[in-house]
């Protein structure tokens, strides 16, 4: 202790400490950047440069990328920040004229009057879009939409997910715990069925069939509900970017889908159906 | 205390009153997500955690490091503080911040969580009540370095003392890693929460919040070493073991908890795996000046137990004074730290993460270290401060125990139970659990449990509230001054090393500039990765 006591005109301890320290974050450098990743499964034949830049978290050039996926993406729609920027620009009076054309099937206000036809008012202007430009790419099956969507613009489209967007869904925003139906159909949209793969339905739909981010499910036609459930599990319909609606449905049995049809199609009872 | 006792008092008793509402908040959301009670709207409940988390982060800690930094600075140094009235400036400051944030919060406009992580966006209001908190608290933190500056000039060859010393890391430290949460705020969320950008980066948001998160935990916890170094072995008949090792400690906090925090962001895709990797090495480092101190403390606690007396390997503890508060808190203290810490080195591996992240694991962490190891030290030091600011006498020094007591039982009871139903894959931050659901209803028991404990909480805060009030009343007496503890070795010359801070201050930023400086670096070239945000306030939503 005595010699600790002594006033020293230099302190080795700062040299001491700080190379401690420095060989410390090199050591950590060499482990985390170079070691590990050649290291890791899958790092055969990588070699030093793209091991540290895997670290890093740049992709490289030579780092093994797998093979190419054959075939097409599941739509040309990408939710980048220039789509969101577009689906703003939608103009609802436009549209609303544009709609004409589209009121003999899905009605004036939007509520089809036919089980087998969607009701499209209050429903999220990006899936609209989306569904719109998939009929025009041939990425959803256009035997019967493709015809009235094939001479639309591309601006055309974003004014009818903006008109459609914003007609008043007649079952409302409100959280309504008092419709369902079977425990069944409630399950699988609060908890899914882990040991399927079946994620909750709720964690993209919301509790209760509506949210952003998703396509709204409350109030929609039962028959068609059920039958876009059945040709996802089938595959015949596959425009989900991902395959997530194809993954869920083909776990699903025919009893739940329509059980599920049944419960967001009532949700809550609008009185008229 | 030379003059600084209204201050520190202030201080004080703003910090408690607002424990005083966020106390009860918490326990009210334990129950009404338990089986004890109906689901409620998701709405209310974020509101609540907002409230609660937004003053037990940003208020109630930052108020009480502030005012026992004033007690310590007066005392310690033995001369009245200068600057008097810009401390009342901060202090001002911190409260219309806190005030300002915690209105928004609670007129719904807010939902944000306290770490309101981005592309979640809330009212600008509250953005901008934490940031004046945090300006307001960067005068404290030149206050506290231009007091050690003028002291060390008037006494070059002197050891800053100990309690000053550590004051200073806990100022240092809390003035660069609140710039990252200062930045965040500043340069991302106001320009967006205003209309002036249209997009926001919720990667770098993280990268920035992850530079003060950690950081900020151990501004919480210096006020409680402090205490156990410089108040504890004298409140047990003891002397300090070492001088020297608390101020070890002290600077291996300043240099290791800053950068480090990329371990909140084990699962962001941002960060690349090199980088959590190096931030996983540092925050092993910093396990280091914990296991200093409880080394440190236990020696110091056995000296006094052998002074009084106690033999054998464990008779010193017995032969400890366990009546007088400060010892059965610090008591407590330990046992405390020592679960959370080690719940903490599991949250620290980036392997051991993936299976506790975002469950209530991490909450029950959390609140074991800090609602109960670090906040029951802050009831110690009011217990040991009061007589001195008040002139009186401490009230009812049976309650007192109880309260300690009540405080400890009922965190463990909150805490432990979290810890177990995070490891079952209970998610943290939700609103309502469906306990009729066959794969959580074996989780509902131990819910039920931690419910119970937050009332006990309730109860014990209470408590302490009711005997701060009445020592405000009781009979003047002659009351002995705040003393600090002697080391059974005083250093009277320190090497420099142990005395100053410059050089350790420009390692702090060198590591930072090597682990954070890439992370943040790369969003200026990745781009096309901000997002439009998404306001949670009640009456923004469609």
């Amino acid at each position: 202790m005595t010699d600790v006591d002594q006033p020293r005109p230099r302190d080795p301890r700062f040299a001491i400490w700080i190379g401690v320290t420095a060989g410390l974050f090199v050591l950590a450098l060499v482990v985390g950047f170079i070691w590990l990743p050649l290291a890791q499964r899958g790092a055969d034949g990588l070699d030093l440069w793209s091991a540290i830049c895997r670290a890093v978290g740049l992709p490289s050039g030579n780092a093994r990328v797998s093979a190419p996926v054959a075939g097409q993406p599941a739509s040309q729609v990408a939710w980048t920040t220039e789509t969101r920027r577009r689906l703003a620009q939608g103009d609802a009076s436009a549209g609303a004229a544009i709609a004409q054309a589209c009121n003999n099937c899905h009605g004036v206000v939007g509520i089809s009057a036919d089980a087998i036809i969607p009701n499209l008012a209050g429903q999220s202007a990006a899936a609209i879009y989306k569904q719109l430009d998939d009929y025009k790419s041939g990425k959803r099956d256009p035997a019967v939409m493709g015809v009235y969507v094939s001479p639309l613009s591309d601006q055309n489209l974003l004014d009818l997910a903006a008109h459609y967007g914003l007609l008043p869904n007649p079952t409302g925003d409100t959280l309504s715990t008092q419709s369902s139906t079977s425990t069944v159909a409630r399950r699988l949209i609060d908890v899914g069925a882990p040991l399927r793969g079946i994620a909750p339905c709720a964690s993209c739909h919301g509790p209760a069939g509506v949210t952003p981010g998703a396509p709204g499910l409350r109030g929609q036609q039962r028959a068609y509900l059920e039958l876009q459930m059945q040709l996802f599990k089938d595959g015949t319909r596959r425009n989900d970017i991902s395959e997530q609606m194809r993954s869920v449905a083909r776990q699903l049995t025919s009893e739940e889908i329509a059980m599920l049809a049944a419960h967001y199609s009532s949700i809550p009872d609008t009185g008229g159906r | 205390m030379q003059g600084s006792s209204r201050l520190v008092l202030a201080h004080f008793w703003a910090a408690f009153a607002t424990f005083a509402v966020a106390i009860p908040l918490g326990a009210w959301q334990m129950l009404v997500r338990s089986p004890l009670h109906q689901w409620i709207a998701p709405e209310l409940y974020y509101r609540a955690v907002t409230a609660h988390g937004t003053t037990f982060a940003y208020v109630f800690p930052t108020l009480i490091a502030m005012g026992f930094g004033y007690a310590v600075c007066a005392v310690s140094l033995g001369r009245p503080m200068r600057g008097l009235s810009l401390a009342w400036i901060s202090f001002a400051l911190v409260i219309v911040g806190a005030a300002m944030a915690l209105a928004t919060v609670a007129a719904g406009k807010a939902n944000v969580l306290y770490t309101f992580y981005p592309p979640l966006l809330g009212s600008p209001y509250y953005y901008l009540g934490i940031l004046v908190a945090v300006v307001g608290t960067w005068v404290w933190i030149g206050l506290m370095v231009w007091h050690v500056r003028r002291w060390k000039i008037d006494h070059p060859v002197l050891p800053i003392p100990l309690a000053m010393f550590a004051t200073a890391v806990g100022a240092l430290l809390w003035g660069w890693t609140s710039l990252g949460v200062g930045a965040e705020i500043a340069f991302l969320i106001l320009p967006n929460a205003f209309g002036w950008t249209s997009t926001i980066d919720p990667g770098l948001a993280r990268v920035l919040f992850s530079w003060t998160l950690h950081a900020i935990v151990y501004f919480w916890l210096i006020p409680a070493y402090i205490a156990f170094y410089v108040l504890l072995p004298q409140a047990a008949d003891g002397r300090l073991y070492s001088d020297k090792m608390g101020r070890i400690a002290f600077l291996l906090l300043l240099i290791f908890s800053m950068p480090i925090g990329l371990h909140h962001l084990f699962v962001d895709p941002q960060i690349g795996a090199g980088f959590k990797f190096l931030h996983t090495v540092f925050t092993g480092m910093v396990v280091v000046p914990t296991l200093l101190t409880i080394f440190t403390i236990c020696a110091s606690l056995e000296i006094a137990g052998r002074l009084r007396g106690g033999r054998g390997p464990f008779g010193w503890i017995a032969a400890l004074p366990w009546d007088r508060p400060f010892v059965l808190a610090s008591g407590f203290s330990m046992v405390m730290l020592g679960l959370g810490g080690a719940s903490g080195i599991i949250n620290m591996s980036y392997v051991l993460n993936s299976t506790v992240h975002n469950t209530q694991w991490v909450t029950g962490h959390f609140h074991l270290i800090y609602g109960g190891a670090v906040v029951i030290m802050y009831f110690a030091i009011a217990y040991e401060l009061w007589p001195r600011l008040t002139g009186r006498p401490l009230a009812a020094p049976k309650l007192v125990r109880l309260q300690l007591w009540t405080w400890s039982v009922g965190m463990l009871l909150v805490t432990l139970p979290w810890h177990l139903v995070g490891v079952m894959g209970q998610p943290r931050r939700m609103a309502y659990y469906d306990f009729s659901n066959p794969a959580l209803a074996s989780q509902g028991v131990w819910v039920t449990v931690s419910a119970i404990g937050g009332f006990v909480l309730v109860f014990s805060a209470a408590l302490f509230i009711g005997v701060l009030l009445a020592s405000h009343r009781g009979p003047t007496a002659a009351i002995s001054p705040l003393k600090f503890s002697l080391a059974v070795n005083p250093p009277r010359r320190l090497p420099k090393s142990l005395n100053s801070f410059g050089i350790w201050a420009a390692l702090v930023l060198a590591l930072t500039l090597a682990n954070y400086g890439y992370p943040l670096a790369q969003f200026a070239f990745l781009g096309k990765s901000a997002v439009p945000a998404f306001p949670v306030s009640q009456n923004d939503r469609r």
